[in-house]
């Protein structure tokens, strides 16, 4: 928790209130500029509304968010997408009526910016943009490996391409600090192994900071910097993953949970 | 204006307001199970006014038994459109769902003014028509029955959402329906169960509602917009205070025409819809949250 | 790039397609049947980029026509302003208003707008039939004077016709412009998932409420044009029954179609013609079109077409499927 390293994010006493239940009670959370930080815990324990929080899809009742020193706490999650938070989702949101490419070319939206006249009237401001958000999601569907894939229907894709492509079109939009929601959920073990090498190079070819919600702790030891244990919407433990798996309160959290291992 | 000729407008504003009342909470049964705004709603209340007046005309069975057959056969129709538009396009998109009930409506509308015509019609009154006096205010027989069948109507639905295993369940599949069909509650029973309360207490809300305002094909349109601004008076999701926001838009309402101007009482309850959308969308008694975006 | 050559080519096509229709048919019968139609194609277009691509339904679309219309109307009539900028003022009423109405309701999650615009729509048929000194109440008022450009008078109808067919090709070509765009994909973006679309910095609230006011603009541009033809104005045109139509020409012809809106406006407005009955049931007509075609159809007549034409050429599927 000392401020003496950088941090990209900071949550200070999070709580969130669904009716009578508490998803997050007071949650402290803080990612470190660079890092792959993975967000494990039980079910309902309160990782996906933590990103929700972060994300800006649900608001906190109590506490701060802050993102590279400034309070987001009460931006709408498209401005919080312009200035970098970005996540995907655990149950897909694909853009179901849309081409591969256009699915990333709309993660593109916010890097070309021509006007509405520009776009009735085609204007070269029009063709200048296109253009080079056409090159923009190229790119992010060569680096997660569905170039041939690219006209077609987002629909026709095998799930785990679905996967892919929404992680291509949150590169698109070039986020400083991606969420990503169980990436691994519903992917075969070689198709896990080459996520894994995906998010490192995330990371390291494009330096953004990564968040991982993930149930698959082999993933999770293998890739992360750090790991934050939640349960029952607290944080009972923040650490390198070797550390992580000794700590007896996240083995007693964990026990009686059927996770593989 | 006195006294006595706000309280006189209160009594109608009340009358008025129970129907929009029931309106209300057909629509918020609807949404809860199956998160659409049904269109055809103010059809509901339509086909019970209008078939009491024609079972009456053509069976010459009395007014109840009319009444009752009109329900019933209102019940019956709500359970085919159901059945047959919209449970076909289960699982597409809102906009789609949205199409079909308004479609639905439209079909329903156009059906009757073929089969019963353009005209208005009136039903009897339950009993007379000499209104009572209480302190110099008068009261029609009619509200008094309004407000009875009203009230018992919310009684024994709140028994039914809070007693029976198919009132939790339907208040279970307003939570969460994935959950709700994982722990083996049937959704689709649920959708079709809510069609049927909504068409009956659309109906009956109808069937009470005619001997004061005539009917005929082309009332359910009103009768739905003003159904839907109790709703979002009330909070959308919450059966009761649709009820609750269906008086108070009634009352609001015989304010505007006994002070403002009669000609606009209609535009009044769009009015207010606008404002509330505006300033508090999850309505005065809402608890659920509506989004903003 | 992204069919704008194929975009272009089509335009021209249909340009020139209206152009020699009235050749086709020979006689001047239907010229006025056939200007009206592509005045409700101009709304339908407009309609569809609102309900096909952003998936938001309005049921109010007459309301905006007719204030456009009424506008001009009043202000070229009764009160003299030199037609182009009745014109305009008229245009410009439609576009406000939808901005009045859409930012509250569009800011909510959620299908408020029907409702909402359902309301406005009948209270706005409530305000013409009303507001007798100004719109001449129920019978409507008419030596409303025609369209004039530069000293040209439209007097001919089939001059008319002609100039129809141009503003209605423009609006197409404008509409596939604009879903060729960033500005396209963010509303199809909200169609499908809202949560995805603010994640990737769609501000979705302003995208509903521009496309509304976008989708009122062009029922503006056809109310003026249709007033300025008939030379009169009564408030039957625009009343519920008229919405209904223009979302079952939508529907009809193919949500998230351009080309379908037009199909279907002019289908909807030339089949009358030749069904004498169609005046008693077309109500329970369009319900049906509206019920089978979403339950059956949902892609409407145009992507019907789309589909017959890709089963015989199975090899060009990627091209074309992604319209």
């Amino acid at each position: 928790m000392q401020q003496a390293r950088n941090d990209i994010l900071s949550c200070r006493g999070l709580v969130v209130n669904f009716g009578g239940v508490q998803a997050l009670r007071s949650v402290d959370f803080a990612v470190e500029t660079g890092s792959i930080t993975a967000l494990i815990g039980p079910n309902g324990a309160g990782k996906t509304t933590l990103l929700n929080v972060v994300s800006g899809l649900v608001n906190a009742d109590q506490g701060t968010v802050k993102f590279r020193e400034q309070d987001i706490t009460s931006l709408p999650p498209h401005k919080r997408a312009v200035s970098g938070v970005v996540r995907t989702f655990q149950n897909l949101e694909i853009f179901y009526n849309m081409s591969v490419l256009e699915n990333v070319m709309t993660g593109c939206h916010r890097r070309i910016r021509y006007s509405v006249v520009d776009s009735l009237l085609k204007t070269p401001r029009y063709w200048g943009g296109e253009k080079r958000c056409y090159r923009y999601a190229e790119r992010e569907l060569e680096f997660v490996n569905l170039m041939d894939k690219k006209d077609t229907p987002a629909t026709e894709l095998p799930f785990g391409s679905q996967r892919l492509l929404e992680l291509a079109r949150a590169v698109a939009s070039e986020p400083t600090l991606l969420l990503l929601d169980e990436p691994a959920a519903g992917l075969n073990i070689r198709e896990t192994g080459n996520l894994g090498k995906l998010i490192r190079r995330i990371r390291d070819e494009r330096g953004i900071t990564v968040v991982l919600v993930e149930h698959d702790m082999d993933l999770v030891m293998r890739i992360s910097d750090s790991v934050t244990v939640l349960n029952f919407g607290e944080v009972i433990a923040q650490d390198v993953p070797l550390e992580i798996q000794k700590n007896p309160q996240v083995i007693a959290a964990y026990l009686g949970e059927d996770e593989d291992t | 204006m006195g006294i006595s000729s706000y309280l006189q407008f209160l009594i109608s504003g009340v009358t008025m307001g129970s129907i929009y009342g029931l309106t209300a909470l057909g629509f918020t049964i609807i949404f809860n199970t199956t998160g659409i705004i049904n269109f055809a709603q103010g059809e509901f209340v339509m086909l019970g006014g209008i078939l009491s007046v024609f079972f009456l005309k053509w069976f010459d069975i009395g007014l109840f038994p009319s009444i009752l057959l009109a329900v019933l056969a209102t019940t019956i129709i709500g359970g085919v459109i159901e059945r047959f538009a919209i449970r076909p396009v289960k699982g597409a998109s809102v906009i789609n769902l949205i199409i079909v009930t308004i479609g639905v409506s439209i079909f329903v509308r156009g059906l009757t003014m073929i089969f019963l015509g353009k005209d208005t019609f009136s039903l009897p009154h339950f009993s007379g028509n000499l209104p009572l006096t209480f302190a110099g205010v008068a009261v029609m027989p009619q509200s008094i029955w309004i407000l009875a069948i009203t009230l018992v109507l919310l009684a024994i639905l709140r028994l039914f959402f809070t007693r029976t295993i198919y009132g939790k369940g339907m208040l279970a599949c307003s939570y969460n329906r994935k959950a709700s069909s994982l722990v083996g509650i049937g959704v689709d029973r649920m959708v079709l169960f809510s069609f049927l309360i909504s068409s009956l207490v659309g109906a009956i809300g109808g069937v009470i509602l005619t001997p004061v305002t005539l009917t005929s094909y082309d009332v359910g349109i009103m009768l739905g917009l003003k159904g839907f601004s109790a709703c979002i008076i009330g909070g959308l999701g919450n059966p009761f205070g649709a009820a609750a926001g269906g008086v108070l838009l009634g009352i609001l309402e015989s304010l505007c025409a006994g002070v403002i101007s009669s000609a606009y009482k209609d535009a009044f309850a769009f009015f207010v819809l606008l404002v509330l959308l505006f300033v508090k969308p999850s309505g005065l008694f809402g608890q659920a949250k509506i989004e903003r975006v | 790039m992204y069919g704008f050559k194929r975009d272009m080519l089509a335009v021209l096509g249909f340009t020139f397609f209206l152009l020699i229709i009235p050749r086709i048919l020979g006689n001047d019968y239907y010229i006025n049947t056939l200007t009206l139609s592509l005045t409700h194609a101009i709304i339908a277009v407009g309609l569809n980029l609102l309900m096909g691509y952003a998936g938001q339904v309005s049921l109010g679309h007459a309301a905006f026509y007719g204030l456009a219309a009424y506008t001009s109307a009043i202000l070229t009539t009764t009160y003299s302003v030199p037609l182009p900028l009745g014109m305009m003022s008229g245009i410009l009423v439609s576009g406000v208003v939808a901005l009045l109405i859409g930012i509250p309701t569009l800011k909510l999650k959620g299908h408020y707008l029907a409702m909402a615009t359902l309301g406005f729509g009948v209270i706005v048929y409530i305000f013409f039939n009303e507001t007798i000194e100004l719109t001449g109440g129920p019978s409507g008022f008419g030596g409303i004077s025609r369209l004039q450009v530069m000293g040209y008078r439209f007097a001919s109808d089939i001059s008319y016709y002609y100039l129809v067919a141009f503003v209605l090709a423009g609006v197409v070509l404008l509409s596939l412009n604009l879903i060729h765009s960033r500005i396209g994909r963010a509303l199809r973006a909200i169609h499908t998932s809202e949560t995805a679309s603010q994640i990737s910095g769609i501000d979705i609230a302003k995208y509903k409420v521009f496309v509304f006011v976008l989708s009122a603009l062009f029922a503006g541009v056809a109310g003026v044009l249709y007033v300025h033809n008939i030379a009169f104005v009564a408030p039957g045109s625009f009343g519920f029954n008229f919405s209904i139509e223009l979302v079952t020409m939508v529907v009809l012809g193919g949500m998230a179609n351009v080309w379908g809106a037009v199909i279907g406006a002019c289908f909807l407005s030339i089949l009358p013609e030749f069904l004498r009955v169609f005046e008693n049931i077309e109500i329970v007509l369009y319900g049906a079109i509206l019920i089978v075609f979403t339950i059956f159809l949902p892609e409407g007549i145009a992507g019907g077409i789309t589909k017959l034409f890709l089963m015989m050429k199975p090899k060009r599927s990627d091209a074309a499927g992604k319209e």
